[in-house]
This record gives C-alpha cells, sequence and structure tokens, in this order.
C-alpha cells in the first residue's frame, strides 16, 4: 500500500461532502463519515448493499437509472438525480467502480442564500450567518444587541465581510473548534448552556451551529443562533422548586391527600347520562399519589390504597360518593362531612374538600381530594350536645320543682293567713294573745320570704317587660305606705325629691320589687343611735333613671362584706327580720332589665344605694 | 238576684276560706263546694237543665290531683252546650307562674284569672 492510497483514503474518509463509493452494479463498496451522518447508517451495515436500498423506496427507479447512465455512457456523463431530500451527483472512478455524492436538499429548493440571507435579516431571534472564513455575511437584530455592535462602533451594516475572531477578540477557543466543527459540515447544538457573562452573572443560553450550503452544494458556511433563555431557566427552576414544595406540603400535611386519575381523560359529552359519568368516574379514576395521613386515617398501608377509586374510599356509604362526584361533574366545588370505614374496621369522621380538574374540551383529568380527620372534633360535638341536652333537662327538672314548691308551700301559707284575718281576736284569753302574736308574726314572715322565692322562681328567666307609666313619687309614696306601720313605729323620716323626674316608662313588677326591697332595708337597718332619716331622690341621665335610697342606718362592712353582698342568703345583720334575700333579689332584678347597682357604705354612719335603669322613650 | 257559686278546689281550708268569705260579704247564698274535678262536671252533667240549681260563678283551682283545672275545662267544652245556663270561670288558683295566666286567658270560657286569696275586694269587682 503507498502513501497516496493512504492520504486518498484519509481524504474521503474526512471530506466535509456525503461520498460513497459503489460498484458499477450499485453495490455499496465505501461510505464516508459525512454520509453515515447525513443518511443516519453505518459503514458495516452498509456495506455490499444497493445504493438505492439506502433511500425511499420511490427514489429506487431514479437512483438506478442514474447509476446505469454512468455505466453505459462510460464516464462521459455525469449525471445529478434529485429525489426526496437529497441531490445525488454520479462521477465514474474507474472502470468497475463509481463516486456518488449526496446532498442534502436544503429546506425546499428554493432555499437560495439569498433567501436565507433575508430570513436571517428579518428573524426576531439571534442569528447570524458567516462564510468559510467567519466573516459576518448578514445578521439578525437581536445578534447585533447581544453581542452589543454598538460597544465596537459597529452596525448591522457596516459588519458585513468583518471577521468574528478579529472582531470579538475574546472568543474561546473551544467556540472556534466548534464553528470549524460546522463548517466541516457538522450540526452542533445545546439547548441548555450556560456560562458567567463579564459582569459575574450566570447566564443560560441554547445555541445551534449549523452548515449552509452554496449552490454547489458545497458548504459555504455556517449559521450561529443563541438564544438567551436565561429568565426561562431560572422560572423553571422556581417552578421546579415550588413544586418540590408543593411535593413536600402533600407529602407531611397532617390533612390527607390524594390525586385520582384515569388512563385517559374523561369525555363529558352533553346527553350522556349522569349515573353513566359517574359510574365511570367510579371505574376509571383511581388514586395514584396520596400521603402518609390519608393512609394514617384509613390505618392502611400503601399498597392498600394506591389504586383505590372514590367509591373504595366511602364503602359503606356509596350515597354519599355518589353525591359527591355528581356535584364535582357539574363543576360544584364540594366540602363534606361523612363518615368512612378505616382499613381496620374502623368508623371515623372525615370532612372532605374535592376538587375536578378538566382540560380545555372540558374532559375530566383529575380529582384532587383534601380530607381532615375529624371524628374527636364530632365526639366533642356530640359530647357537648348531650352535655347541654342533659343540663337543660336537669334545669326543667329544677324549675319545675322550684315551681311545684313554691306553689304547694304557698297555698297552705295564703289559708293561714286568711284564718288568721278570721280569728276573732276578741276571745283571745291573755295567756294565749302573745302566742297568737307570735304565731301570726310567723306567717307573716313565712309569707314574705315565700313571695321572694315566687318571685324568684317565676320571674328570673325572661323580663316580662310590660312597661306602665311611671308616676315617681305617686309609686314611692304607695310603696312607703304598705310599710306605713313599721315606718311609723320606728320614727323613720322619708324625704323623697323626684324633682328631677317626670313620667317615664317602665316595668311595673321589676321596679316595685327593686324600690320595695330597698327601702324595706333601709327602715329595717336602722340604728337605735339616732333617728332613723331615709332620702330617696332621682334623676334621668341619658336613658337611664337612676334612682338614690340613702339612709343613716347600721351600715355595711364592705371591706368584709362587699364580695358577697349581693349574694344569696348572704346575712350582715343578725335580726328578727334579716332572711339574706331583699339584696339578691333587687340584684338580679336589676340585672334583668339590664341595669346597674351601686353601693356605698360605712358602718354605724349608713348606706347609700343607687339603682341604673334603663328605661324607655 | 245573687249568683250560684261553684268552687272546685282539692284544698277543703281553701274551699272553708272562700264559704266564709262569700257569706261574709253576702255575695251569695248557694255556695256549693267539689274537692275534685270530676265530682263538679257530674254535679253539672245532672243538673244541666236546672237552672235554679247550676251555678253562674264557678271559681276552679288548677293544681289538682287526677284531674286538673285544665282537664276540667278541657271536659267542660262537651259538657257546656247542654246546660241552660251561662256559667262564668274563674280560674282561682295560689299559682304565680306566668304560664298559668296566659293559659287561662287563653280559654274562651275562663273569664279571668284570680290570684289567691279570695277577697272582699275581689267579689265585689265580679259582675254578675
Amino acid at each position: 500500500m503507498s502513501d497516496t492510497f493512504l492520504d486518498y483514503s484519509l481524504l474521503f474518509e474526512k471530506a466535509p461532502v456525503a461520498m460513497i463509493i459503489i460498484s458499477s452494479e450499485g453495490l455499496i463498496l465505501n461510505t464516508n463519515r459525512q454520509a453515515e451522518s447525513l443518511l443516519g447508517i453505518k459503514k458495516k451495515d452498509a456495506l455490499d448493499k444497493l445504493l438505492f436500498t439506502l433511500f425511499d423506496v420511490s427514489d429506487h427507479e431514479i437512483i438506478r437509472k442514474g447509476i446505469h447512465s454512468v455505466k453505459q455512457e462510460g464516464g462521459k456523463k455525469h449525471p445529478v438525480c434529485e429525489v426526496s431530500k437529497y441531490k445525488l451527483s454520479f462521477s465514474p472512478l474507474d472502470d468497475s467502480s463509481q463516486i456518488c455524492y449526496i446532498q442534502e436538499l436544503f429546506e425546499g429548493k428554493n432555499n437560495s442564500q439569498g433567501n436565507l440571507e433575508s430570513f436571517i435579516q428579518k428573524s426576531p431571534n439571534s442569528v447570524a450567518m458567516f462564510d468559510n472564513s467567519m466573516n459576518y455575511i448578514v445578521c439578525s437584530k437581536n445578534w447585533s444587541l447581544e453581542w452589543d455592535f454598538k460597544s465596537k462602533g459597529l452596525n448591522r451594516k457596516s459588519i458585513k465581510g468583518k471577521n468574528h475572531y478579529s472582531i470579538f477578540s475574546d472568543v474561546k477557543e473551544i467556540w472556534k473548534i466548534k464553528h470549524q466543527l460546522g463548517l466541516e459540515g457538522k450540526t452542533l447544538e445545546n439547548n441548555r448552556d450556560s456560562f458567567i457573562d463579564s459582569n459575574g452573572n450566570l447566564v443560560w443560553l441554547s445555541w445551534q451551529i449549523r452548515p449552509w450550503y452554496n449552490e454547489k452544494g458545497k458548504v459555504g458556511g455556517i449559521l450561529l443562533f443563541t438564544d438567551i433563555i436565561t429568565e426561562k431557566v431560572n422560572m423553571e427552576i422556581a417552578l421546579k422548586k415550588s413544586e418540590e414544595m408543593l411535593n413536600l406540603f402533600f407529602l407531611q400535611s397532617l390533612d390527607g391527600f390524594f390525586i385520582m386519575e384515569a388512563e385517559s381523560p374523561l369525555k363529558l359529552n352533553e346527553g350522556k347520562n349522569k349515573k353513566k359519568a359517574v359510574d365511570d368516574v367510579f371505574n376509571k379514576f383511581h388514586i395514584v399519589k396520596l400521603n402518609n395521613a390519608l393512609l394514617k386515617q384509613y390505618e392502611a398501608g400503601y399498597d392498600d390504597m394506591i389504586g383505590l377509586s372514590f367509591n373504595d374510599l366511602f364503602k359503606n356509604n356509596s350515597k354519599v360518593a355518589n353525591g359527591i362526584i355528581s356535584d364535582l361533574l357539574d363543576k360544584k366545588q364540594q366540602i363534606v362531612i361523612t363518615k368512612a370505614d378505616t382499613f381496620k374496621s374502623n368508623q371515623i369522621w372525615v370532612e372532605g374538600d374535592y376538587i375536578a380538574l378538566f382540560n380545555k374540551e372540558g374532559d375530566l383529568t383529575a380529582i384532587f381530594g383534601m380530607q381532615r380527620d375529624i371524628t374527636q372534633r364530632i365526639q366533642d360535638e356530640l359530647d357537648l350536645k348531650n352535655l347541654t341536652e342533659g343540663l337543660a333537662k336537669s334545669n326543667t327538672e329544677l324549675k319545675q320543682f322550684a315551681y311545684i314548691t313554691s306553689h304547694d308551700l304557698r297555698a297552705p301559707v295564703i289559708n293561714l293567713r286568711t284564718l288568721i284575718s278570721f280569728y276573732d281576736r276578741q276571745l283571745i284569753h291573755q295567756n294565749n294573745k302573745e302566742v297568737f302574736n307570735k304565731i301570726e308574726e310567723s306567717v307573716q314572715r313565712l309569707d314574705t320570704t315565700l313571695n321572694d322565692l315566687v318571685d324568684l322562681v317565676a320571674f328570673n328567666e325572661k323580663p316580662h317587660y310590660e312597661a306602665i307609666q311611671i308616676d315617681l313619687k305617686k309609686y314611692v309614696d304607695e310603696i312607703i305606705s304598705n310599710i306605713e306601720q313599721e315606718v311609723i313605729q320606728s320614727g323613720t323620716i322619708i324625704k323623697t325629691d323626684f324633682s328631677k323626674v317626670d313620667l317615664f316608662y317602665f316595668s311595673d313588677k321589676y321596679l316595685k320589687s327593686i324600690l320595695q326591697n330597698l327601702i324595706t332595708n333601709a327602715v329595717k337597718y336602722r340604728s337605735d343611735k339616732r333617728q332613723s332619716k331615709i332620702d330617696i331622690s332621682a334623676e334621668l341621665s341619658n336613658n337611664n333613671i337612676n334612682i338614690r335610697v340613702k339612709d343613716n342606718g347600721i351600715g355595711i362592712d364592705l371591706n368584709k362584706y362587699g364580695d358577697r353582698l349581693f349574694g344569696l342568703y348572704q346575712k350582715f345583720h343578725n335580726g328578727p327580720n334579716s332572711k339574706g334575700l331583699g339584696l339578691f333579689i333587687v340584684k338580679s332584678h336589676v340585672e334583668l332589665v339590664g341595669g346597674k347597682i351601686e353601693v356605698e357604705s360605712e358602718v354605724d354612719v349608713g348606706s347609700t344605694f343607687k339603682v341604673i335603669l334603663p328605661i324607655g322613650k | 238576684m245573687k249568683p250560684n257559686v261553684l268552687i272546685v278546689d282539692d284544698d277543703d281550708v281553701n274551699n272553708f276560706l272562700c264559704r266564709r268569705i262569700i257569706s261574709a260579704t253576702n255575695f251569695s247564698d248557694n255556695v256549693t263546694t267539689f274537692i275534685n274535678a270530676d265530682m263538679a262536671l257530674d254535679y253539672l252533667e245532672s243538673n244541666a237543665s236546672e237552672i235554679s240549681v247550676l251555678p253562674d260563678i264557678i271559681f276552679l283551682d288548677i293544681n289538682m290531683p287526677v284531674k286538673n283545672g285544665w282537664d276540667f275545662l278541657e271536659e267542660y267544652k262537651s259538657v257546656k252546650p247542654r246546660l241552660k245556663k251561662p256559667i262564668k270561670i274563674y280560674m282561682l288558683s295560689s299559682s304565680v307562674y306566668p304560664d298559668d295566666i296566659a293559659k287561662a286567658n287563653n280559654y274562651e270560657d275562663v273569664t279571668s284569672y284570680i290570684s289567691k286569696p279570695l277577697s272582699e275586694s275581689i267579689l265585689s269587682n265580679i259582675e254578675i
């Protein structure tokens, strides 16, 4: 073997043009690298096959003719034939073989260099066209901006014919090699490349280097495409990050999550019957993703639940499952509280939020579910309800008891009172007179206490606001006249001043109870050391009437008894008439009508009670 | 004409006192008392046509064993059409429960509610 042959072989192998050497019969004898890459074949597979088998069936005849015509004409003719994607030109090599040049038709026959140039000129992308020596032919506007022509004092017109490497002296060696490969006919690309720009920022770009061919079918130079995709990549990274976070949320959440999908989106054409659609969802949609919280809810393992259908989740509650899906198909989002059975046959309450996802065509693509175990909450609510019902029941019973007791006690007390009034005192023997007086006194006390109790029991639930017109002067005088005897006996002087008050409307029952108790107390707890004096006055302020009952009696030690003053059965004095109900009743009645009571008191000086009562217009 | 009075109350003492106050005030000369509702209803039934015997006024207690005042009023509805005389019924009770008073006012046959004890002033306000 001579060196010449070797050189020839190397030249053939590395030629930038696709070449195949065939026998005069059309059998493949050798292929070069360019042909392999262009036709997507491997040399060892192609050898000894007929050339036309590398091409479409429709091209076979025309190729056969081409080969034949070279053979026939004995090398005088160099036929060219265009097949579907390629241009094949044949030329004889020696007596028994010929060479076939194959050239890719450049995206249609019209794609001349001129067309290419005008295409690049107008391209919205960043594209530049170079000749074989890397001199500019043309570039797009974005290219000129990206490469910052301005800083070099150049523009898209003046760049023409200038060498890329001379202008941009910092083009790296690696790129020069890539360009060279392009000039050799290779197409190189990278959709996701990065570099650090002069400001130190990470820049993402996609690029492509591909050769362009001149009319002779030879590489005329290269086209460079670059596209800065930093923003897009950053968005993708952010999206991926948020997807990861969502995924983390999905997996770690204390709420149960699941996603159900079918093999293909479910068509929901109108006219299709609803029940069928719901059944389709049950049959075709299965859990494809779920989290631990859901497994925990159902006391299940992953394998138990993956692939379950919607009605599997509500095994013993198909009505609910039907209802939810039916509403979802109507595009109603649902929050449902329902019972479900776990894999260990325990019953749980779940609050579920289900969302149906539809594609653009309106087909159901997925069902997303969020379920919370609210068994404890429901249990608590039930407990509370039972407790409330129990309390209400015992409260009613208590009320009934108090009612019956007060009624049953009241009847004989009334009888006693009336009997005493019928008793002919004239006939009482002197010895029995004192006894009879004590009986009368006792009955009187029993009657008062009972009336107080009845007041509490009968009126303590709702204010009976049958307001009547009140002339306070007359009203108080009447109350005083009811206890006239005690007032006169004790020598109490009662002064009233209602000059600042007009007529007003108020509940007779409550006002009487309040004033009666306050005035009676003032008389009752007088001091023996001085003449008893009571001042009763009133004034209007805003929508309130403030009534003040001031005495100079024995007073109350508020430091000692202040917090118990208005309590039930609290007595602060040792006296036969003290029964500990009065102030409790006053306070509860004042509060029932929405009022307030205040007290000032000093031991052995006296007490002042002030009630503030809201009045109607 | 003084009215005939019928008192229905299981409380004997009350009935005694009512008689006393009625006679003391000269309100009526004809007072009949029953200690349960059934006896009173029987009495009305059997004297349905006897205008001179039938009461003009009934004082009716609410809380009585077996049949209470409300039961009496329910049954009275079916007795009433046969009675040859209009009768005024007064609920006479020691109850101060507001619901009882409201309930009494809802009965068409009840003229009014009276809180015990029956007194001279109450009797003087009753129109015959």
